[in-house]
């Protein structure tokens, strides 16, 4: 038993051997291809992927850059484009000696693939923020770099209200009387523009520059100004409210009394 | 001397014998209304007789029929359950609508008490509707079902409980209770509903709607139909829970004494089609159609990434604690308060005011508590329907509101899923105290009412608690998760105010998609169960037992082999003779409201023929054959009226389940001087038991074999007493 297992592991080792000598060599013509490659790249496909490069980084840094406060969108709509349209020219063109697609030489060629993953982590920093939603459409449904009327609009009326916060900033009491107007102007076109708009077409996605905006003001508004929507005394409710919350008193007290009327009166011995 | 001794025992009051014996306590509150049902099959000489004439092919034929009638059961409750569901769905949402417009439109103005009283308004209206209907048109269909259900399978004939009206006043109860914003939930309803259902379509007729289709009557009988119920109700189940296996246990557990192991099969093939009919149909509704494995089917949501420690297990412990405390006190004091109902709230129209008080009651308390606690969230971060802001920032929205714009059910599920630091507590605890009385003032009013949700509820909110708690003194620890807690919480509640173990366990386990967490549950469970018994019964048990209903428990009472049935059984016994004269049976029938009666025939002394020696039990017969005998006027003086007709068991069955009554039958003067042959008719062997035989070997027998009427005989075979249900439901009922 034991000497037949040894002999099986023993020619496991003989094959393990035999498999790391096929395999060296094997891998030895895929470096030499691999370095034929990169000769290969000398051509324009090479100049796309560094061309991709510079944008991208472009891309990213305007991204960074216009996080805090969020402008991502407004700033950085150039530089999407670019990255766009370069991605599409690898996709699209051939290389002018060998005619071999570009497609084919850069990408699905490993299984890390750095350009694909890339270009999805920036795709996906745009999708994440809706940022088409900031944007007109042309007439054939692609996306332009120019404001929607809406996002111009929102913009505008921002600016007023942001002006007014800022002259009477300091003035903590009148602030929220003056200012009152453009900031419920800001608000309502958001919350029955803006907001309803998406709601309706949009699968409520809204421009995350125009949310970030808002919520930015609405913060300063709320908390920073204490504009808060003041408690009116509420007299007619507390009255209505305690008339209901006496109610089981009297239901309960009243059929426990009829009752208890009701049972003397029948007890009362008849002589 | 020893005939002496037995003869003392006998003849010695009852209550007298059995208060010295102390150790068991004898419940006096059995009301008369309640019967059995007969479970044990009737082996007269016509099914005999039908028996012959059928093959194989009638084997075969009723055999499929019987699965046929499975399918139905399992699609229509799910229909119903569907129905309630999107009645409910859809119809809140335009109440919730409505509120939050008002509520929003006069945040700016002093007119707060016009959303309040819109508020009460459509609070009061729907549940006005479901009052009234249980009020006054079918009282039966008020609560949750389960008690009555429980009972129905227990073996007791429950009046008007499997009928058509109650099916019809249940359901369109229930979702009035719901929308009118009572705490209550529809799960129990649904249970009740499946159990309707799974009644009517087993008979293929309705007596309600005086139809009969002529089909499926070789099920007229209790035996077939307590099955099928007990099918019913576990696809109830299924479709309330989304929990097939649940349904399964829950109809094992709470419901069918008499068990086997095929009707384990059929059961569960209702309740998976009622679950795939109810999936169905909904993920439609939700607009996914087809897609089974939505995820917004489960009940309480997936737990997706839910995890737990060794070392959590003694703080499920200690939650299974609290719950078996809060269930007990929550039990108590609904009984009391039922109690005080059931001497006070006499009078119908009362209790409808009573439901309507509660009604307006519970808006104004949510209203109050929405006005005074200021719990502000951002908006968009956890998922709500109806976002009010009151006075918030703009920007975020009311987080009280939040809890009380929405269905019971989705508060549930959003006190289980929400992310970590959604809930303040103080808005957590406040909701949980004001919800515990509601839920406890709630449960035994005049309407449609289920008490899972609540109770779930409740103790998601405690639980959610415990788990804000746990986070605040271990900040940084992986393993505190409100919403894991929020579930223990919630399990552990209903556990100690429903006292489940399995099939809870399952239902929790099926309706969140979680199978490792079924140990944690299923500790809880039981912890509150040990805990909650150590006070009181369930919820549902005492509402049982609170309406007198002869039911008898898993196992026989405690310590009590020395009981004998001359102890416990009902003397003297009304009997009849073999050949009976109709006048006797017309009487008798008419001055007692016993329901099955000893046949007995005189034996003569072998050595003197003229002189009766004494009498020998040969079968009994219950009234209701008596009733048709006599409705038929089956007598033997006019055989040739009726010996042409074919007298076979569908004269009986048609008639089944609703008899007439003695005083409605005529017998005219002429004919209360014939006799009727007694022999044909009655079950010729009837169990029997010795007068030594103890309380648990007789209570055994009746759970075992469902009987309804038991002859003691004495060591001579003479008949000397009857045991029936209640005769032993006195001693009241071990768990």
């Amino acid at each position: 038993m034991l000497t037949s297992m040894s002999f099986i592991f023993r020619s496991n080792i003989f094959l393990a051997i035999f498999l790391i000598v096929s395999t060296s060599t094997t891998t030895g013509d895929k470096l030499e291809e691999k370095f034929q490659l990169v000769n290969d790249l000398e051509g324009n496909c090479e100049k796309l992927l560094e061309d991709y490069a510079d944008k991208s980084a472009t891309y990213m840094y305007c991204a960074i850059l216009n996080a805090r406060p969020f402008t991502f969108c407004e700033s950085c709509v150039g530089g999407y484009f670019e990255v766009l349209s370069t991605y599409l020219d690898i996709y699209e063109s051939k290389d002018n000696e060998t005619g071999q697609s570009c497609k084919d030489k850069l990408l699905n060629r490993d299984r890390v693939e750095i350009l694909e993953e890339t270009f999805k982590s920036l795709a996906k920093l745009w999708g994440r923020s809706s940022c088409d939603h900031c944007f007109e459409l042309d007439k054939n449904g692609t996306l332009t770099k120019n404001l929607r009327n809406s996002t111009i609009e929102f913009n505008r009326r921002h600016k007023i209200a942001q002006d007014c916060i800022n002259e009477h900033r300091n003035d903590s009491t009148s602030v929220c009387e003056t200012c009152k107007k453009p900031y419920h102007n800001l608000n309502e076109f958001y919350n029955n523009d803006i907001k309803l708009n998406a709601e309706e077409y949009e699968s409520g996605n809204v421009c995350m520059d125009i949310v970030d905006l808002m919520n930015a003001t609405r913060s300063i508004w709320s908390r920073d100004l204490l504009c808060l929507p003041h408690r009116n005394s509420q007299v007619p409710l507390v009255i209505v409210s305690s008339l209901i919350l006496s109610l089981p008193l009297w239901l309960y007290g009243m059929s426990f009394f009829s009752h208890y009327v009701r049972s003397r009166y029948f007890s009362i011995p008849s002589h | 001397m020893a005939k002496k001794k037995t003869m003392l025992l006998f003849y010695r009051p009852i209550n007298d014998r059995l208060s010295t014996r102390g150790t068991h306590e004898i419940n006096e509150n059995i009301a008369p209304q309640y019967e059995s049902l007969d479970y044990d099959i009737c082996e007269n000489t016509l099914m005999r007789r039908e028996e012959d004439s059928k093959g194989d092919k009638f084997v075969f034929r009723k055999r499929i029929a019987r699965w046929f009638v499975f399918l139905l059961i399992g699609v229509v409750t799910a229909l119903i359950a569907c129905c309630i569901d999107i009645a409910i769905e859809e119809l809140s949402s335009i109440k919730f609508r409505f509120l939050k417009y008002y509520v929003d439109l006069c945040m700016n103005d002093r007119c707060m008490y016009i959303p309040h009283l819109y508020w009460v308004a459509t609070n009061i209206v729907p549940v006005l509707i479901g009052t009234i209907l249980v009020t006054y048109v079918e009282p039966v269909a008020a609560g949750s079902g389960i008690p009555q259900v429980k009972c129905y399978l227990n073996g007791v004939k429950v009046p008007r409980i499997v009928r058509i009206k109650t099916l019809l006043v249940k359901s369109i109860g229930v979702t009035c209770s719901v929308l009118g914003g009572l705490a209550v939930g529809k799960e129990g309803p649904m249970i009740h509903s499946g159990a309707v259902v799974a009644a009517g379509i087993s008979q293929g007729k309705t007596t309600s709607l005086s139809k009969d289709f002529h089909f499926f009557n070789y099920f007229r009988e209790d035996h077939e139909k307590r099955d099928f119920v007990s099918g019913g109700a576990a696809a109830g189940v299924a479709a309330a829970f989304g929990a097939p296996m649940g349904g399964v246990l829950f109809s094992l557990e709470e419901g069918s004494s008499f068990w086997n192991q095929s009707l384990t099969w059929r059961i569960f093939f209702a309740s998976m089609i009622s679950t795939f009919t109810l999936n169905v149909i909904l993920s439609a509704y939700h607009g996914f159609p087809g897609q089974l494995t939505y995820s917004g089917l489960l009940n309480f949501g997936a737990f997706p990434n839910i995890s737990y420690e060794f070392f959590e297990i003694p703080l499920f412990v200690l939650m299974g604690v609290l719950g078996g405390v809060l269930g007990a006190l929550f039990n108590y004091v609904n009984l009391k308060l039922t109690l005080f109902r059931m001497k006070y709230i006499t009078k119908k129209w009362l209790k409808v005011v009573e439901v309507l008080v509660v009604s307006s009651v519970s808006a104004t308390v949510a209203f109050a508590m929405i006005m005074m606690i200021d719990d502000c969230r951002p908006l968009g971060q956890d998922p709500t329907k109806f976002p009010v802001q009151l006075y918030c920032g703009d920007g975020e929205y009311s987080a009280v509101a939040s809890i009380w714009f929405q269905n019971p059910e989705a508060s549930v599920r959003s006190l289980f899923h929400d992310p970590p630091g959604s809930h303040n507590p103080c808005t957590v605890g406040v909701f949980f105290a004001i919800y515990f009385a509601l839920s406890c003032w709630t449960y035994g009013l005049s309407v449609s009412s289920g008490l899972f949700i609540p109770s779930l509820l409740t103790g998601a909110a405690w639980g959610r608690l415990a788990g804000m708690f746990l986070e605040y003194l271990f900040p940084n620890a992986a393993w505190t998760n409100p919403g894991k807690y929020a579930l223990i919480g919630a399990a552990s509640q209903l556990g100690g105010n429903v006292r489940m173990t399995i099939s809870l366990t399952v239902i929790l386990i099926e309706a969140t998609a979680n199978i490792t967490f079924g140990l944690p549950l299923m500790i809880t469970l039981i912890t509150a169960k040990w805990i909650g018994d150590l006070f009181n019964e369930g919820i549902y048990d005492l509402h049982i037992h609170l309406s007198g209903v002869p039911i008898l428990g898993w196992e026989p009472p405690q310590l009590s082999h020395n009981i004998f049935a001359s102890q416990f059984m009902s003397y003297p016994v009304v009997k009849f003779n073999c050949i009976e004269s109709v006048a006797r049976i017309v009487d008798t029938l008419r001055d007692t409201i016993h329901s099955g009666f000893p046949v007995v025939t005189s034996v003569h002394d072998p050595r003197n023929q003229q002189t009766e020696a004494g009498t020998k039990l040969c079968g009994l017969i219950l009234r209701s054959q008596l009733i048709v005998i006599l409705q038929n006027k089956i007598f033997v003086e006019n055989k040739e009226e009726w010996m042409g007709k074919s007298i076979t068991l569908k004269l009986f069955r048609d008639a089944y389940p609703r008899y007439p009554k003695i005083e409605q039958i005529y017998v005219s003067e002429l004919e209360r001087s014939y006799t009727v042959d007694l022999r044909n008719f009655m079950n010729p062997t009837p169990y029997t038991v010795p007068l030594a035989a103890s309380l648990p070997r007789v209570f055994k027998l009746f759970r075992g074999l469902g009987l309804r009427h038991l002859p003691v005989l004495d060591n001579r075979f003479e008949l000397v007493g009857i045991v029936t249900r209640k005769d032993l439901a006195k001693y009241g009922t071990n768990h």
